[in-house]
Formats: C-alpha cells, sequence, structure tokens
C-alpha cells in the first residue's frame, strides 16, 4: 500500500479489516466514533450500530463465536457498560478485540482531551480473576501495526484483547505506509454450529458446567492464565531507549504520554511499553540497572502501582492530569522528583 | 380542565425561563420549544439530563436554565428522576420540604437516549408510574456526536453510520422506531408529541399534563440543521412541513386515549419536506429514487387512512 495520511481512528478501522475482522458492532462515543464512521465505508465488514454497549460487546460475542473475526471500539464510559460481558468472554474463551479510545473521566470527565485513567480497569473492570492481554501503542503506525497484533493475540489465546488508545493519539494525523504482509492469525477452533457446543458464563469443564467443583475452577483458571502468559510472550512489545548520557534513572511512560518522553532522552533512560498486561520479565531485568524509575502517566498511579508490585520495589509517580500535555510543565516536574 | 388553555401565541407567557445564548447550535428546533415548554412549566424544576445536545446547555454557571440541572450516566436519566421524586416525596411527608416549595422532575434527553439507550430505565420509571416530565428532544440521529444513526432515524436518511453510496444508495434502512406507541402501551396518564412550529399546541399539552399524576411524556421533532444539512433559518418552517406533510403526526394519550390535535386540512406530499434536507438531497440527485419516495409517501398515507376508520 502507498504512503497515506490517517487519523488514528482511521488507521485502526483499516488494519482491523486488514486482520480480517468481519464483523463490528459499537455506539457512538466521542473520542471513538471516527472508528465506526469509517468502518460503515468498508464493503467486507458487517458493521452494526446497537442501543448501548453492552449490545455492541454482546453482538460481537455472538459473532465471534460463530465464526467471525470481531471488535467493537468505545470509550470509559461505554468501557465500563463492557464489563461484565468481557468477564463473560474471558470465561467462554471468545477472541474478539475491544478499542478504548481513552478520555479524562470519570463519568463524562473531558470528553475531548486525552487520559490514561482506564488501565487498571483494563484487568479488574469485571468481576472475578481473569487475565487480558493489552496493547496501548503510541502512534499512528503503530494503532495500525497493532491493532493486528490484537487480532492476532485474541485469535490465538482466545479471549478478549484490549487496544488502548486515547483521545490525542486517536486523533492525530500523521502520515503512514500500511503494510498488508502482516502474519495474520486465523483460529483453529471450529465455529459454534458445527457439531453440538454449549458456551457457559458458569465455572466449567469443556461444556459441562461445574458449579460447585473448586478443583475443576482452580484447574480453569490456572490454564486461563497460563494460555494468556504464552500468547503474551510472543507479542511482547516494548520500546527500551538507554540514554546515552550516565543516569541512574528510568522514565517509564506509554501512549501519548511517551511521545513527550523523548524529549529527555539525554536525560534518562526510557522504557514505553506497548505490551501493558501482562507485565513480563523484561522490564524487571530493565530495572535492576537503575536506582530510580519514574513513571509518567496520565492518571494518578494505576500503572506505577501494578509496577511496584511486580518489581517489589517503590517508584516514583509523576502523574499528568486533566488532559493537557505541557513540556513546560512536565520538566519542572522532573526536576522536582529527580532533586529529591 | 379548559381554564387555562390558550389559543393564540400572543396568550403564550411573555416570562422566560432560559435565558438567551446557549451553546446550541444555529436554529436548534429542540431548543425552540424547550423555550415554550419551561414556559409552560414553571421555575420550580429540577432537570434531569443524559449526554446528549443539551448536555452542553448546562455548563455551569454558564447555565441558561433557571432551574437545577441534574446528570445521569446515559442510560438511566429516569431512575435518577425516580431518585429525586421519591426524595422529595419523602421530605414533605416528614415536614421538611412545604408542598408549595415542591419542584416538578423533568427529564430532558435526546432521542439516541430515550429510543435506544435508556429504553429499559424509562420503561421501568413508566411501570412505577414515576410522577415526572420526559421531554425527548427528537432530531433523529446523535447530533452530539457527529450525527450517527439512532433508533429514531427515518428511513432513507442518511447519516455518519447511515452513508449513502455505491453499496447502498438509500442510507438508512429501517424505519423509525414508534416510541409514542412503545411508551403508550404502558398506558401513562400523559403522554404527547409536540413541534417547535405549533406552540400552542405545545403550551397547552403542557397545560392538560398538570393535572395527571405519573409520567407525562413529550416528544419533539427537533429540526437540527447541521446534521439535517439545513438553512437555520428554516428550522421552524420545516418543523411545520412535517405536520403538514403528515410525517410528524401531533397527538396526545390520556391513559392510552389517543386524541389527534392537529390534523391538516389538506396534506402536503412529503416530497416538500424531503427536498428541503440535505439528508435526504440523495432520493431527488443525481437519480430520483421514486421507489423510496413513493415507500415513505404510502408510509405516511397508511397511517392517517388508519386513523381515519
Amino acid at each position: 500500500m502507498s504512503k497515506q495520511l490517517l487519523q488514528g481512528n482511521q488507521a485502526i478501522a483499516l488494519a482491523a479489516e486488514v486482520a480480517g475482522m468481519a464483523f463490528f458492532s459499537g455506539y457512538p462515543i466521542t473520542p471513538a466514533s471516527e472508528i465506526i464512521n469509517d468502518l460503515v465505508n468498508r464493503k467486507q465488514i458487517k458493521v452494526l450500530q446497537m442501543e448501548d454497549e453492552i449490545s455492541s460487546i454482546a453482538t460481537v460475542i455472538g459473532a465471534s463465536l460463530a465464526g467471525l473475526k470481531a471488535m467493537t471500539a468505545t470509550s470509559g464510559p461505554g468501557f465500563s457498560l463492557m464489563q461484565e460481558n468481557i468477564g463473560l468472554a474471558h470465561m467462554m474463551e471468545v477472541p474478539l478485540v475491544i478499542v478504548n479510545v481513552q478520555r479524562v473521566g470519570p463519568s463524562t470527565g473531558m470528553p475531548t482531551l486525552p487520559a490514561q485513567g482506564d488501565i487498571i480497569q483494563c484487568i479488574h473492570g469485571s468481576h472475578g480473576d481473569y487475565f487480558p492481554i493489552v496493547f496501548y501503542p503510541n502512534s499512528v503506525a503503530e494503532l495500525y501495526t497493532h491493532t493486528i497484533t490484537a487480532f492476532n493475540a485474541a485469535e490465538e489465546s482466545l479471549s478478549p484483547v484490549i487496544l488502548l488508545s486515547d483521545a490525542f493519539i486517536s486523533h492525530l494525523y500523521e502520515t503512514i505506509t500500511p503494510q498488508s504482509d502482516f502474519p495474520i492469525k486465523n483460529r483453529e477452533r471450529p465455529p459454534l454450529g458445527s457439531g453440538s457446543r454449549h458456551f457457559t458464563g458458569l465455572s466449567h469443564d469443556n461444556s459441562l458446567p461445574k458449579t460447585s467443583d473448586a478443583d475443576n475452577y482452580r484447574k480453569l483458571i490456572t490454564r486461563l492464565r497460563e494460555k494468556q502468559l504464552i500468547t503474551a510472550q510472543q507479542y511482547n512489545y516494548y520500546e527500551y531507549r538507554e540514554c546515552r548520557n550516565e543516569t541512574d534513572t528510568l522514565l517509564i511512560s506509554y501512549g501519548a504520554l511517551s511521545r513527550i518522553a523523548y524529549y529527555f532522552k539525554n536525560e534518562f533512560s526510557l522504557f514505553r511499553p506497548i505490551l501493558m498486561f501482562p507485565i513480563l520479565g523484561d522490564l524487571k531485568r530493565i530495572a535492576l540497572q537503575y536506582k530510580k524509575i519514574i513513571v509518567m502517566e496520565m492518571n494518578t498511579g494505576q500503572y506505577a502501582g501494578e509496577i511496584e508490585r511486580i518489581l517489589h520495589r517503590e517508584v516514583t509517580l509523576l502523574p499528568v492530569l486533566g488532559g493537557r500535555i505541557s513540556l513546560e510543565e512536565i520538566k519542572n516536574a522532573l526536576s522536582g522528583v529527580v532533586t529529591k | 380542565m379548559s381554564d387555562s388553555t390558550i389559543k393564540s401565541i400572543r396568550d403564550i407567557p411573555s416570562h422566560e425561563n432560559i435565558y438567551p445564548g446557549t451553546p446550541a447550535c444555529a436554529g436548534c428546533g429542540g431548543l425552540l420549544s424547550l423555550r415554550h415548554c419551561l414556559k409552560a412549566l414553571g421555575e420550580n424544576i429540577v432537570i434531569v439530563n443524559a449526554a446528549g445536545c443539551f448536555t452542553l446547555l448546562s455548563v455551569y454557571p454558564y447555565t441558561p436554565f433557571r432551574s437545577s440541572w441534574l446528570y445521569t450516566a446515559m442510560a438511566c436519566a429516569p431512575a435518577g428522576a425516580q431518585g429525586i421524586r421519591d426524595a422529595l416525596d419523602v421530605l414533605i411527608k416528614k415536614g421538611k420540604l412545604l408542598p408549595e416549595e415542591d419542584l416538578k422532575v423533568v427529564v430532558l434527553t435526546g432521542d439516541g437516549v430515550a429510543y435506544d439507550i435508556g429504553l429499559a430505565s424509562t420503561s421501568g420509571a413508566l411501570y412505577r408510574n414515576v410522577d415526572f416530565y420526559y421531554i425527548c428532544s427528537d432530531n433523529e440521529a446523535y447530533g452530539n456526536t457527529g450525527f450517527q444513526a439512532s433508533g429514531a432515524t427515518p428511513f432513507a436518511s442518511k447519516t455518519g453510520t447511515t452513508p449513502v453510496g455505491e453499496m447502498n444508495p438509500l442510507g438508512e434502512l429501517f424505519y423509525k422506531k414508534d416510541l409514542f406507541e412503545i411508551w403508550r402501551s404502558h398506558k401513562p396518564p400523559y403522554l404527547a408529541t409536540i413541534s417547535p412550529s405549533h406552540p400552542v399546541d405545545l403550551i397547552n399539552k403542557f397545560e392538560k399534563a398538570k393535572h395527571y399524576k405519573g409520567p407525562k411524556l413529550f416528544i419533539n421533532l427537533s429540526p437540527c440543521p447541521p446534521g439535517w444539512n439545513t438553512d437555520p433559518s428554516h428550522s421552524a418552517k420545516l418543523a411545520k412541513l412535517a405536520v403538514d406533510t403528515g410525517i410528524w403526526v401531533l397527538k396526545e394519550a390520556v391513559y392510552g386515549e389517543i386524541r389527534h390535535t392537529v390534523i391538516p386540512r389538506k396534506f402536503k406530499p412529503v416530497e416538500v419536506y424531503l427536498k428541503e434536507q440535505g439528508r435526504f438531497a440523495h432520493l431527488f440527485k443525481p437519480v430520483r429514487q421514486e421507489d423510496a419516495l413513493c415507500q415513505i409517501q404510502s408510509f405516511v398515507d397508511r397511517y392517517w387512512k388508519e386513523i381515519q376508520n
């Protein structure tokens, strides 16, 4: 394909088609609406506009079980409504992709401004234990690439995969050269309808519900977790830039905010996860080389808390709130935490 | 009951309950009617809103309203109204609020909420006979997010999610949900459709509704210049054309009994209404889509024929 000037949300739509998505269902919401607006013009894709986000993800689950690659796209308030069905999709092992273009919350918040407030909701939004794979690109080109990654990871893990974006990168226009020669993973499991199949939200063994068998439940959860780890290891994307100058500090950031982190590449080493969850061993290994870790994020410490938990050490938090990404402010804040 | 009925626009109260200078689009048909609705409802109200164009009206302290305002999640404005109504009742019962200080609880939403995401909550409030008003500003799409189709979008309308092109020369393929009938099946005490082109009819309907305790619902056809792609100065004229062609039916239902409040003496052809709007332009250019136009006309004709029988 030739060079194209694309908006982040358009890149997601284009990539979904390249990945083989045949079904999309969604509900209008700022700042994700451009995805459905774009997809309705693509002939190969069945696009449904539903009456709310609960129905949107429910139809995606149905379409996926029936054999189509399927996706939905939303923002924070819609993502909240989808949570019960996300848990269901994990329990029934349904491959699908959920795009969450984050805006400032909670509630209506600041609908047109970027935030990163849904990080914990990605992994703990539904009740019970489940183990989602989550990606968060930081450019239009990466939104394109990792929409395809998300589909591949979903098909491989047979689970809902979350592609995070934010109002900034989704509304950003950049020139990209969309590749179409990616390896595309297709599902091995036969669709509903081939033989008698039973998908249930109950704890189960194969199709058989086991609602009071603790051993079976433990086995099920262990299997789901292992499956996620095995898949995630194949898509362990991150960006690590070692500082040319001597530094004892690692600056971790992701999504829109990581674009401004490049400005500090001569002062700190930079780490940017693209695979947000599960957090894999590479970060542990890299972190060992640094005395100080700063996590800069557009929330009050959601990813920082997870990193502390994984690394078993304290990190310094630099929250950037309210949708304003100002180099001057971040410079001052960074010099503040460094001199501490 | 007819003591407060008005006969002419000169009888409409001059007192304004919505101040000028709102962030609504020029020529917003919803705002034209809302102004009259609030004149009829008076000052002692609390508005319960769920996400829609009118959410933009009230960004405190830059609010055009004289009344209070509560925002709820998109799916549950009527449930928010129930909470307020019940709390006010409890306070009155305990003597902590004087009955004359009581507030009217008014849900104000667009068609996306009223026809789609909020329907379950509305049905629940109707079932529980909550004493509230519901004003739905129906511009026949999700105006606030870029004019995507909703359950209220009429057949053959172009929207953000029903684009017109090679694949689909018509735009929206489904017919508009009949929200009036959905509500009427719950037998609420009062239910009406209103139009910015008929303010006298509108005021009289609110006056009548005041006499009933329970859900009182109003659906307003709201010409939407940016979404319908029309001249903002034509909104009232368009709303009138919708009534004159029989597309927008002005009626009311008391405990389910329907009465048509405005019946045009001679119906204009639907084309006159459709032709004015960019969202229907593909029905006329580059090729006239006779089938679709006939379908819309016969849909309207059928309704009025059934009424006469």
